[in-house]
């Protein structure tokens, strides 16, 4: 009942008094989050109360994904931070709430990492039930009725990040309810929904997506989701298709697109440096941007020295720069000459094009055909 | 009889020799217990030494009426050696050869052994032999790459500054004595006479290339130098527009980015934190002050500096963000980002920017 008296003198004394906060902050992990929650519910927060690093609420129960708690029933939920929170009343909202079970009471799970203010703890969700497109039964798994809601969400809601927020949380979510979300918002009348759905199949590797991004300009490039797409050209687009791989080699060499795009193309081409790729990448060598020649000139090198296709799961571990069995390109001369990214080749720029250029001209009879 | 002989055929063909029966003699050189002997071999003595030999001689009861003779021819991609040795009645002939692999080569060491018998009874006899032996430089296996975080891991979201390397000796009996041959100063090993070794940067390399240089050696035969580098966080890039929403009667301004490493690849996940210089008031204000902070575990490639402030008492008041925002400034502070730890102050320094906050919202600049 603390919350409650809390409000009280809030509204007696009429305070407003804010403290800042600031720090960084990212996308939770929607899978640890459901596997952590005992109870995943759409509701509706009532009433509450914050201050200091603390906030306790009551939310109203409409849809339970998880956990035994009967739809309709309330609970009190409180959240903990090592933020200040200032002291004020929270706002009613509706959402979607991970919420882990403390002896007999609620502790909400932040769908945020990072000292946040309460508004980034819970997805915003459109009030009523979810579209028929995206209705599930209770009996469904737990990450499609999430992937149902998430879709509802992004379908439904016009808030500023959100689309953004859903997007990365939608992206964890194994579910084929997944891709039928990302289909639905690439068809939207609005581009920067359009624009998120694009993103969304661009990561699975759609090259169809991919094609049809490149019938959306200049309309698409112009609205801020249009960083979606390119981030996922940029770090998620890996299909060695030879159609998607062409296709790639049109927008890194076509000097009309948007620039952003182009460079995410030239990274995409040298991530994968097939063999179908280096045609692209040796017309990048002589491109007048330096992002493109240097993509050039580490897909070239990443090609000779046979290494793997650089994926999003193989950053972090590395492995996209171990060394396989030498691949029948491989000298001690390519070894020496392989260097990716700006600092490895700004200094020294014209001994790797002049290089890798020899090079292409000494094998490309072998690799063209 | 019979029976010994085969186990005797059996021994040899284990160990490398071989028996040859005497044809039938004109005088008294031989019975059943002559035996013509022929033996050769390729030895891995030592990591860097080979031993080539090969022998004939005669055992039975007249093996003192039998001179052997050897000759010997060795190849590596190509004849190294070729000699004949013949010895004394009873003798035992010999022909052999060290080589050390470092300066002849390593491949396929293979001798042929010619080996003739002659009796005084006017006996002669000969048989050929073969023997080889794959001699491989030692080889090491592994990542190729590490991170530089500043000193320290960030094993949460699965960055390491340190990668175990694995030898192979390739049969040579030394255990591997390891080296690092080319900016030593990057990197240290866990340990230098040993079959895994711990790779830890202590220095970022001069950009995504391979600058480090790792090598083994067995007795002095070494291994191809293993190419290395030492990967960091790099810089950070605006992954879209700020968004600013309001929060009660002031504003929340959230700024994203992507964090690039040198091989300018996305990095997910990885631990940061900001921290702060000195404060500088851009007008009179009462305005408190954030405290820096670091964050883990987020998941994708985005990340944002989330910067909020509700104080409508405040001198000045904060508003909601604005159509066109506000360009009256309040405040600004050096920021500077570092990568690979939450913890203030740790990592790798990233990028350094002016964080300013103005009436309804707050940008890095």
């Amino acid at each position: 009942m603390n919350w409650k008296i809390g409000v009280v003198l809030y509204l007696l004394c009429g305070l407003a008094v804010g403290d800042p906060s600031a720090g960084p902050g990212g996308l939770a992990s929607i899978g640890r989050l459901a596997a952590t929650a005992d109870l995943i519910a759409v509701g509706d927060l009532k009433s509450g109360f914050q201050t200091g690093g603390r906030a306790v609420f009551s939310l109203e129960l409409d849809r339970v994904l998880k956990g035994s708690q009967t739809p309709g029933s309330g609970i009190q939920v409180e959240w903990k931070t090592h933020g200040n929170l200032g002291t004020s009343a929270l706002p009613p909202a509706r959402g979607l709430w991970f919420i882990k079970q403390a002896g007999t009471s609620w502790e909400l799970l932040s769908v945020t990492t990072g000292e946040v203010p309460f508004s980034d703890t819970y997805l915003p969700l459109p009030a009523g039930p979810v579209g028929n497109i995206f209705a599930y039964a209770p009996s469904d798994p737990l990450g499609d009725k999430l992937a149902s809601e998430l879709a509802n969400a992004a379908v439904g809601l016009d808030i500023p990040d959100l689309g953004f927020r859903i997007l990365g949380s939608l992206d964890q979510l194994t579910s084929p309810v997944v891709s039928k979300a990302y289909q639905q918002l690439s068809e939207a009348s609005a581009a920067g929904r359009r624009a998120l759905g694009f993103a969304g199949l661009i990561r699975k590797g759609d090259l169809a997506a991919l094609a049809a991004v490149s019938q959306q300009f200049p309309e698409m490039s112009l609205v801020p989701e249009f960083s979606a797409v390119v981030s996922a050209v940029d770090g998620f687009f890996r299909s060695t298709d030879p159609a998607a791989v062409a296709l790639l080699g049109q927008f890194a060499t076509n000097g009309a697109l948007p620039r952003p795009l182009a460079y995410a193309a030239a990274h995409a081409l040298r991530s994968i440096h097939t063999k179908e790729a280096l045609p692209y990448l040796a017309t990048l060598l002589d491109a007048p941007e330096n992002e493109l020649r240097y993509e050039a000139i580490g897909g070239m090198a990443a090609f000779a020295n046979n290494l793997p296709v650089q994926r999003p799961d193989n950053v972090a571990n590395l492995e996209y720069l171990r060394v396989q069995s030498p691949g029948p390109f491989t000298t001690e001369d390519t070894r020496a000459h392989l260097a990716l990214g700006r600092q490895a080749l700004e200094h020294d720029e014209a001994r790797y094009l002049n290089y890798w250029r020899a090079w292409w001209a000494r094998n490309k009879s072998l690799l063209v055909r | 009889m019979a029976r010994r002989r085969s186990l005797l055929r059996l021994i040899c063909a284990i160990v490398g020799t071989v028996l040859l029966a005497p044809t039938v003699s004109v005088g008294q050189c031989s019975d059943g217990s002559t035996a013509l002997w022929a033996s050769r071999n390729v030895v891995r003595q030592a990591g860097n030494q080979v031993w080539e030999y090969a022998q004939s001689w005669v055992e039975g009861n007249y093996y003192l009426y039998w001179i052997p003779r050897v000759t010997g021819t060795v190849t590596l991609n190509g004849q190294i050696h070729y000699g004949t040795n013949t010895a004394g009645y009873g003798g035992i002939a010999t022909t052999q050869w060290y080589d050390a692999p470092s300066s002849v080569g390593v491949g396929l060491y293979t001798i042929y052994g010619f080996h003739e018998y002659g009796s005084d009874c006017g006996q002669y006899q000969y048989q050929n032999t073969v023997a080889s032996l794959l001699v491989e430089r030692p080889t090491i296996s592994g990542p190729n790459a590490t991170w530089w975080l500043g000193g320290g891991s960030d094993p949460a979201n699965g960055y390491y500054n340190g990668a175990t390397l694995t030898a192979d000796p390739k049969g040579a009996p030394e255990t591997p004595y390891w080296s690092v041959t080319a900016n030593p100063s990057k990197v240290s090993l866990s340990c230098s006479v040993c079959t895994n070794s711990v790779v830890a940067s202590a220095q970022p390399s001069a950009g995504c290339q391979w600058d480090v240089a790792i090598k083994i050696s067995v007795g002095g035969l070494d291994s191809n130098l293993f190419n290395f580098q030492v990967n960091q966080p790099s810089y950070l890039v605006s992954s879209r527009q700020p968004v600013d929403t309001a929060q009660g009667g002031g504003w929340y301004s959230k700024i994203y980015y992507n964090t690039k490493d040198m091989c300018n690849n996305y990095m997910s996940s990885i631990a940061l934190n900001e921290s702060f210089g000195g404060w500088v008031n851009d007008q009179a204000n009462n305005w408190s002050r954030p405290t820096a902070g670091g964050a883990s575990g987020f998941t994708d490639y985005e990340w944002f500096d989330g910067i909020w402030l509700d104080c409508a008492t405040c001198t000045p008041p904060t508003m909601n963000p604005q159509t066109p925002l506000s360009a009256s400034a309040v405040d600004h502070v050096s920021q500077s980002w570092r990568m690979g730890s939450a913890v203030v102050g740790s990592g790798v320094l990233v990028q350094t920017n002016v964080f300013q906050r103005y009436l309804d919202h707050a940008r890095h600049q």
